[in-house]
């Protein structure tokens, strides 16, 4: 176990330094990644902020909630650029339909310890957390909530357990990768997709059966919207206003689907060693 | 490192080792589309037949076999990245599957159409990433990196970004980083495909140094005959997933016969000879190219009989290349 | 051998080559099992039903309904992503030029085999079988509106592969950046061609801003006619065709320029 911790964290280092020098070397790019993170930020804000324009109480929420919502969708997003974006490793689907697992087969460390950490980018991964938790924060101020540690850390909390929620939902579906590389490939990245843009509407006045399809089997309204009611509760209320059951309920539904996500991949990992990958695709590796 | 091996311990074992896979089928045709969707036709491939196979430390193997014959499912299988259907694996004593990440950190693997560098950074730093993975001490690191560095001539490219290195540069880094942290055993699947004769020739002349100098097995899978003449002392070949032959490349061309070529050059515009148990390959220039099988027509029986031919002028007695023994025997098996 | 040169592709048919790699791209996807289309389908159906819910608690008219299912199903023709862009990354753009076809037809050819086909025989063509079901009318506001609109489709999806060349002539110049040409352009798409979120639900002037610009004649374009939300087809359908000539014109031009810096760099 200690030598686990040891060898995550030599990667975590490892993996930082990486990211520094590929920023310090190819700056010209990661200026316009920060562009291209901008720009999707912006539109994807933009869409839902503009109904909210038009329609007061969008869904059940004021415009400045909604705001507040936006920032809490860019900082989850943030997060996961933060551990995920690199080397495939949120698109996790790609490296098993590549044939790219071999690459981490060989190496002499666990291969979660690589998965967790072979994403990380601190510095080029940080400025959509940057840009979120800035958002966040200006939403949660022009709501009127008085941001005191408790609730800071929750908002960190519910944001880390929305973001282990969307990568074992991505997991879950690149399980397929594993039966059928080519055609299930890219299924992660539409799966992120599919969150990236649905996550930041407002499911307040939905049909309540579909409404719990959404918080339940299909994920999205656990990664922005309901977290974002919580936390606007405990904000504007107290944090003893919150209600246990719903306050536990996302990080219940991240255990539930991380545990499922574990379960499914294994499998696939048992059919990768017993059949391995019909196909290899050097494209995208590192 | 080595000392972690224990003395007599073979470097790998294959007992009775069976691998099969399930293949689709298609006919390409239209009508077929929903068939295909629901059911879709599969058909079961033996990679690998009840193969055995024992490796001692220090041997240089190579492991040679026709497209399809199970070349790199044997390596994928005993880097632990494929289980076997059934038999036993052992490899450095340890079992690939069960202790894979111990048995990573003391072998080395290369898929020689594949890269293990890092692509937008520069070599040394791909080189620093393994150090830390593989959790390389210190000392260890550098008494490797200097070794690969001036062996393998590095010192220009390891500033170099991998995805600016040409093919041979690129080899050469992968064998680098494969070395450093100084691995008792280590599998080379094609490390010379695409590779000029130079570049080759160096690539070669390290592996063998390797060998002969630090006793590192290994077992290197090529389809350049040739090249693994120059390289191994024993040669394993794979037939549709069973060992057809293991050996030293002298008794592969025994196996073929013991074929041995003669060339004979003789006096402008002369017929070529009649010579008996002799087959004539080919004529040109004045010179003619024969094949004979020596455990039939030996050597001084030969000579014998061309001292009869007043017109030749010169005479040159070779093995049959390896390339055509191997392609010969190919062509057997295929014919069976 | 004795093969006429014709107009349109020297030696051979250009018609052939094109329903051929159509074909052969379309079979690809089908000879992989279900799953080789299944995940992408659910993962649109998921994105349907939320938006359709959404729409349904505003209130907002049939319309809607009807327009955000029209733009589900034909959101391969609105939204186009042809190889262009993914064979710079993989480097398999030189194929292109090696078949004796233009490489604006190889590009156009693999989308509508590829994607179009699959894509409409296994879940646009059953999402508008099932669409009364589930109580969306999944017909034209009339049967002049269906017609004007398949006119409309039609220079949507030209415009379309106009749009889909400049960016990939952009993530050329981009090389290892061009990740970024894709998901700027996934962003833009998806709030300025009214795909996703119909502009009649934005605030007016914006809304009107939106649909007089290129993308709006993608996704708003053909979807407002079909539905009858569009006042005037007409104007919508003239806007359409200024875009085309003006898009085309910069799309060529740019991608001709880019060809050769796009061979050395896909090569």
């Amino acid at each position: 176990m200690v030598d686990n911790l040891k060898t995550v964290l030599r990667l975590y280092r490892r993996y930082a330094v990486m990211d520094l020098l590929w920023l310090l070397r190819d700056t010209r790019y990661f200026i316009i990644q920060i562009l291209s993170d901008g720009i999707s930020a912006g539109c994807t804000v933009a869409g839902v902020y503009l109904l909210s324009l038009n329609f007061d109480h969008f869904a059940g929420m004021g415009r400045n909630e909604i705001l507040f919502m936006m920032g809490y969708a860019l900082f989850v997003e943030g997060i996961f650029n933060f551990f995920f974006i690199g080397n495939n490793a949120g698109f996790i689907s790609r490296v098993v339909g590549r044939g790219q697992l071999d690459h981490i087969m060989i190496q002499p460390v666990p291969l979660w310890a690589e998965l967790l950490t072979q994403g990380f980018c601190p510095f080029s991964g940080s400025p959509l957390l940057l840009m979120g938790a800035g958002l966040a924060l200006y939403g949660a101020f022009k709501v009127g909530i008085v941001m005191h540690g408790t609730w800071l850390l929750l908002c960190m909390f519910y944001g880390i357990c929305s973001c282990l929620l969307i990568m074992a939902f991505l997991y879950i579906i690149s399980s397929m990768a594993f039966y059928a590389p080519a055609a299930a490939e890219e299924i992660s990245m539409v799966g992120k997709d599919m969150f990236s843009s649905l996550k930041t509407y407002p499911l307040g006045n939905m049909n309540p059966v579909v409404k719990r399809v959404f918080i339940t089997i299909l994920p999205i309204g656990l990664s922005a919207w309901f977290p974002s009611l919580r936390l606007l509760e405990a904000g504007v209320n107290s944090m003893a206003s919150l209600k246990l059951l719903p306050a536990l309920y996302l990080p219940a539904a991240t255990a539930v689907f991380s545990l499922l996500a574990l379960f499914l991949f294994r499998k696939g990992m048992k059919h990768y060693e017993r059949y391995g990958s019909p196909r290899y695709s050097g494209f995208g590796f590192r | 490192m080595n000392d972690m091996v224990l003395q007599g311990t073979p470097a790998l074992v294959l007992d009775n080792v069976t691998k099969t896979y399930s293949q689709w089928q298609r006919n390409g045709k239209a009508k077929d589309i929903i068939k295909n969707l629901l059911k879709p036709e599969k058909r079961v491939v033996t990679a690998l037949d009840k193969v055995s196979l024992t490796i001692g430390q220090g041997e240089f193997v190579a492991y040679a076999g026709a497209n399809g014959a199970g070349k790199s499912t044997t390596i994928k299988i005993l880097s632990g990245i494929l289980t076997p259907t059934s038999g036993q694996v052992t490899v450095l004593g340890l079992s690939p599957l069960k202790d894979r990440i111990a048995l990573m950190g003391r072998v080395g693997v290369l898929f020689g159409q594949r890269t293990e560098l890092w692509w937008d950074h520069p070599v040394i730093t791909s080189f620093q990433w393994k150090k830390d993975v593989w959790n390389i001490p210190e000392e260890v690191y550098e008494r490797n990196l200097q070794m690969a560095t001036e062996l393998l001539d590095l010192s220009d490219i390891l500033k170099t970004f991998a995805r600016e290195l040409s093919l041979g540069q690129r080899m050469r880094a992968d064998i680098a980083m494969l070395l450093l942290h100084g691995p008792d055993l280590i599998f080379l699947d094609e490390p010379t495909l695409g590779l000029d004769v130079l570049a080759k020739q160096q690539m070669i002349g390290f592996l063998k140094r390797l060998n002969k100098e630090q006793g590192t097995t290994v077992v290197v899978t090529s389809h350049d005959m040739d090249d693994l003449e120059e390289m191994a002392q024993r040669v394993v070949l794979l037939n549709k997933g069973n060992i057809a032959f293991d050996g030293d490349f002298n008794a592969l061309r025994d196996v073929m016969g013991g074929f041995y070529r003669i060339l004979i050059t003789t006096q402008p515009e002369m017929p070529p000879l009649s010579l008996l148990d002799m087959k004539l390959l080919k004529s040109e220039n004045d010179v003619h190219e024969y094949e004979f099988d020596r455990t039939k027509l030996p050597i001084h029986e030969v000579l014998g009989n061309l001292s009869k031919f007043s017109q030749i002028r010169d005479v040159e007695i070779k093995k049959a290349p390896i390339e055509d023994v191997v392609a010969n025997l190919y062509l057997s098996w295929k014919e069976k | 051998m004795n093969q006429k040169k014709n107009i349109l592709s020297g030696y051979g048919s250009l018609l052939k080559a094109i329903r051929s790699t159509m074909f052969i791209c379309t079979k690809q996807i089908f000879d992989g099992g279900f799953l080789f289309v299944a995940g992408g389908y659910m993962i649109q159906a998921v994105q349907f039903v939320m938006l359709i819910f959404i729409w349904k608690s505003l209130n907002q008219g049939q319309e809607l309904l009807t327009y955000t299912l029209m733009a589900t199903i034909l959101h391969q023709e609105l939204n186009i992503i042809s190889p262009a862009t993914s064979s710079l990354w993989e480097g398999s753009v030189i194929g292109r030029f090696l078949r004796p076809m233009p490489v604006e037809a190889s590009f156009i050819a693999e989308t509508i085999g590829k994607w179009w086909i699959p894509n409409f025989l296994f879940f646009g063509l059953p999402l508008w079988l099932l669409a009364p079901f589930i109580g969306i009318s999944p017909w034209p506001a009339s049967l002049q509106h269906g017609i004007l609109a398949f006119i409309s489709l039609i220079l949507a999806a030209s415009l379309g592969f106009a749009i889909d060349l400049i960016f990939a002539s952009f993530a050329m110049h981009l090389k290892n950046g061009c990740f970024a040409a894709l998901a700027i352009r996934e962003a833009i798409f998806a709030l300025l061609s009214g795909e996703m979120i119909p502009f009649t639900l934005f605030p007016k002037a914006v809304g009107t801003v939106f649909s007089l610009m290129p993308l709006g004649s993608i996704g708003h374009g053909p979807l407002t006619i079909y539905t009858g939300l569009a006042d005037n087809p007409g104007f919508v359908l003239g806007l359409q065709v200024f875009w085309n000539l003006t898009i085309w014109t910069v799309a060529i031009l740019f991608f001709r320029k880019s060809k050769e810096r796009m061979i050395s760099f896909g090569g």
